[in-house]
């Protein structure tokens, strides 16, 4: 009990703050909505009228009031741009966002695992040295540049897949996932390869540990005592480092989602920051920040669940 | 936790700021008129994929303001009047039109058989509604500005309405092209229902816009059954998807995009319909003197920069009409000021400052023939001591300050007419007018401007308004530069790309091809 009242109102509190800085971001900036929507062709009366009607003339502390009182009630405003509620604009792309960053840590997965099994398992040996020269590659390249790659490579010379293609989930299931498989790689690769270096020497670690020289030395095979011993101990910091990742792979969809032409979280972020349509941008903003301090309180479980030494 | 915590934030609030510097909009642009050469065998039906740059702002047609969703509007929604290819305004919703003698009421006859996309016929009641919601000042101003001269709308039988206006107004055609809409219908934002060629399907935001065709149109039909306007925000990605072929056509190219597509696409080349320039703001040192503003027109030599910036494509324009409004535009103005930095540099010692000056331009970052045109002036300048910085910002920025609180010493940008009249182009150098971002104050200008408008004979108005231009170029109130070129890239598999004085995408005249 009290350790979900202890998260809740570190969640609540985060929460107040990001809104306010996303708030005051609005305020530094130069820009001005209600100009934003009437162009340059409006005279000042009516961008003038148009502030006074959007409510833009109070004072900011009063604005951030009256937002949080609206949104703590679960009402997250009109956008300004699409004249459509929050709520349903930016429902439409939260599946989107939510299954690029899955599948991207699924992709995590798939990679980090084999990899730091096989390095760990043939340590020093060719194996090891080869992943560990493509690792250190592949980690200094960032996921709009292997975004931009994949698009020549896959989209325009080998044709594997239509560049801007994106197909919406409501059309077809299948085509939107295969779609999300390039870019959920790109953004999981440099995270995959951080995972493996860091899953690789978390494991020889363990693997110098007297429990394990006490399982070999009952006649183990070298293989089961790394699945079936180290591997679950070998893997505690990595799950720190894989709740950061998701949380790292939502930012990077911003970028990812604008290379491949996903219209996603990211995306709706950008454009909604361009054109000063706050209620949008705040939404998106208190979103994203909400799954990542969900991602937090799920990996602090999954800690006490693993090892019962430590204490949340 | 608390670490944890601190490590969203400021993730959060990079987000925002690397975002909040890297975007902006690109406004303000358009094409011109060019014959289209037939390449293979019409097909009738078949879709097309095109792509924009930015999301659609509003889906009702009185509250859309950016050029881009006016082009896409177009071909959904429908005026009494509408726009053609040549420049001309065309009986659309009415059939026909008369004008009285002091320009002060304006007659629409209907025409028979103009249907609604749901259905029902197009009344002199819906023409009154949509006039009307134009024209209501109940909100302190009209959606339309130029509507606050209507007196009344009146409907005079079934087939006809008479709008009369409190002044006399010989271009008030020209704003007519206003669309109509179904009487009393409040769906418009999620459902638009329209007259155009095309009739609205679904939208998905940042995604897309799609159309289908309108089986009941008054006019010559469609020939495609489905377009799919596909939002492509990002430029650098429009070649990739046209070569990957998610999208067929996409416009506004720069000519090095365009040289990268010479597989399966077409170019057409046309003219934006915009007047771009240094627009100087005239109230600002040393700008505010008449010899400094000439002698930057000596020094900067557009031609130069349409070679270093287009491959020499678009048209060299000297004061703020486009080629693209025929009836308004006078070439001579184009070589008013010859390329000759002796003079400049006299021109500067006379005005006081025989060793140039800083000057610094602003321009919206994410428009790169304006940026690149800055950098081609400041080379340009520094042969006459002028010392340029060049300071990009992020569109909503330049909105904000230089647009409306006039606070720059000058800027690259492209200025469009919203309609087809001159005084859509040179009003706004009056002194008191509020989209007079440069102050530009020059009594005999506004006197002639004046004249112009009140001219109810047509020749005469013309003449006014050329003489106008003259002043713009003769008091160099800004350096101008050029009308761009438009270049759109059209797939192999269509044809039939037309190009109007403004900015709108017909899609109606767009085929398949065998």
């Amino acid at each position: 009990m009290k350790f979900v009242f202890r998260k809740l109102s570190g969640l609540i509190i985060a929460l107040l703050i990001v809104s306010m800085l996303a708030f005051l971001a609005f305020e530094v900036i130069p820009g001005d909505p209600a100009r934003s929507i009437l162009g340059t062709e409006a005279t000042e009366a009516k961008v003038q009228a148009l502030r006074e009607e959007m409510g833009l003339n109070r004072p900011l502390p009063q604005r951030y009031g009256l937002w949080l009182k609206d949104f703590a009630a679960g009402d997250m405003g009109m956008s300004y741009s699409y004249q459509v509620p929050v709520r349903e604009m930016i429902g439409d792309k939260i599946p989107i966002t939510i299954t690029l960053t899955l599948m991207g840590f699924f992709f995590i997965l798939l990679f980090s695992i084999p990899v730091s099994l096989l390095s760990v398992r043939y340590e020093n040996r060719f194996v090891d040295q080869f992943f560990l020269i493509l690792n250190q590659v592949t980690m200094s390249v960032p996921p709009f540049f292997v975004g931009i790659i994949f698009t020549v490579l896959f989209g325009l010379v080998f044709k594997l897949f239509t560049p801007g293609g994106y197909v919406s989930y409501t059309e077809s299931l299948t085509g939107f996932l295969g779609y999300l498989i390039l870019p959920s790689i790109a953004i999981a690769l440099p995270k995959a390869a951080m995972t493996t270096k860091l899953f690789r020497s978390s494991l020889i670690t363990e693997m110098r540990q007297d429990y394990v020289r006490t399982a070999m030395s009952r006649g183990n095979a070298p293989w089961r005592v790394l699945v079936h011993h180290a591997l679950k101990n070998g893997i505690l910091p990595v799950i720190t480092f894989l709740g950061m990742a998701i949380a790292d792979m939502i930012a990077n969809s911003i970028v990812i989602e604008q290379v491949f032409g996903i219209p996603g979280l990211g995306r709706t972020l950008i454009s909604s920051i361009s054109k000063r349509d706050y209620p949008v941008v705040e939404a998106v903003i208190v979103l994203i920040a909400v799954v990542i301090l969900v991602i937090n309180v799920i990996v602090d479980l999954l800690y006490r669940k693993l090892d019962k030494r430590i204490e949340i | 936790m608390k670490r944890r915590t601190m490590s969203i934030l400021v993730m959060l609030t990079m987000a925002v700021t690397i975002a909040l510097s890297g975007c902006s909009g690109d406004k303000g642009e358009q094409k011109s008129t060019t014959e289209n050469k037939l390449s293979g065998n019409p097909v009738e039906g078949g879709s097309i994929k095109v792509g924009i740059s930015q999301d659609l702002d509003s889906l009702d047609p009185h509250k859309a303001v950016a050029a881009g969703t006016k082009e896409v509007l177009f071909n959904i929604y429908e005026g009494l009047v509408k726009p053609d290819k040549d420049g001309n305004l065309v009986e659309a919703v009415a059939r026909s039109y008369s004008v009285s003698d002091d320009a002060k009421v304006y007659t629409f006859t209907l025409r028979d058989g103009v249907k609604f996309h749901n259905g029902n016929a197009v009344t002199a009641e819906d023409v009154k509604y949509s006039i009307d919601r134009c024209a209501d000042t109940s909100n302190g101003e009209p959606l339309v500005s130029a509507y606050s001269i209507i007196e009344s709308v009146n409907i005079l039988d079934e087939k006809t309405v008479e709008i009369r206006l409190t002044e006399s107004n010989t271009e008030f055609l020209a704003y007519m092209t206003t669309a109509i809409i179904p009487k009393d219908y409040d769906k418009l934002d999620t459902e638009p229902v329209g007259t155009g060629p095309f009739k609205y399907v679904s939208r998905s935001p940042q995604e897309n816009v799609i159309l289908e065709k309108n089986e009941d149109y008054w006019g010559e039909k469609a020939h495609l059954d489905k377009v799919e306007f596909k939002i492509v925000a990002d430029a650098d990605m429009l070649v990739t998807n046209l070569k990957g072929g998610s999208i067929d056509m996409a416009m506004r190219l720069t000519s090095s995009q365009a040289a990268e597509l010479t597989d399966g696409f077409h170019i057409e080349e046309g003219t934006m319909n915009l007047v771009q320039a240094l627009y100087l703001n005239n109230d600002v040192e040393p700008l505010n003197n008449e010899k400094v503003r000439q002698a930057l027109c000596y020094a900067v030599n557009p031609d130069e920069i349409m070679d270093m910036m287009a491959d020499g494509k678009g048209v060299r324009i000297g004061t703020s009409m486009y080629p693209g409004l025929k009836k308004y535009y006078d070439e001579e103005y184009a070589d008013y000021y010859a390329q000759d930095f002796e003079k400049a540099k006299e021109l500067l010692k006379e005005a006081g400052y025989p060793d140039g000056f800083d000057l610094e331009i602003t321009v919206s970052s994410a428009d790169q023939p304006h940026v690149d045109t800055a950098q081609v002036i400041a080379e340009e300048l520094k042969n006459i001591g002028v010392n340029v910085t060049i300071k990009p910002i992020e569109w909503e920025a330049w909105l904000e300050d230089v647009y409306a609180k006039r606070d720059y010493q000058s800027t690259v940008v492209g200025v469009d007419a919203s309609n087809l009249s001159a005084r859509a182009m040179l009003e706004r150098f009056t002194s008191d007018a509020s989209g007079n971002f440069i102050n530009f104050k020059d009594d005999e200008y506004d006197k002639v401007f004046k004249e112009a408008i009140a001219a109810t004979d047509e020749t005469e108005q013309i003449k006014l308004y050329k003489q106008a231009e003259g002043i713009l170029a003769e008091k160099a109130a800004n350096v101008y530069i050029q009308d761009l070129a438009n270049l759109v890239a059209v797939s192999n598999k269509y044809d039939g790309y037309t190009f109007y004085p403004l900015y709108v995408q017909d899609m109606s005249t767009i085929y398949m091809v065998e």
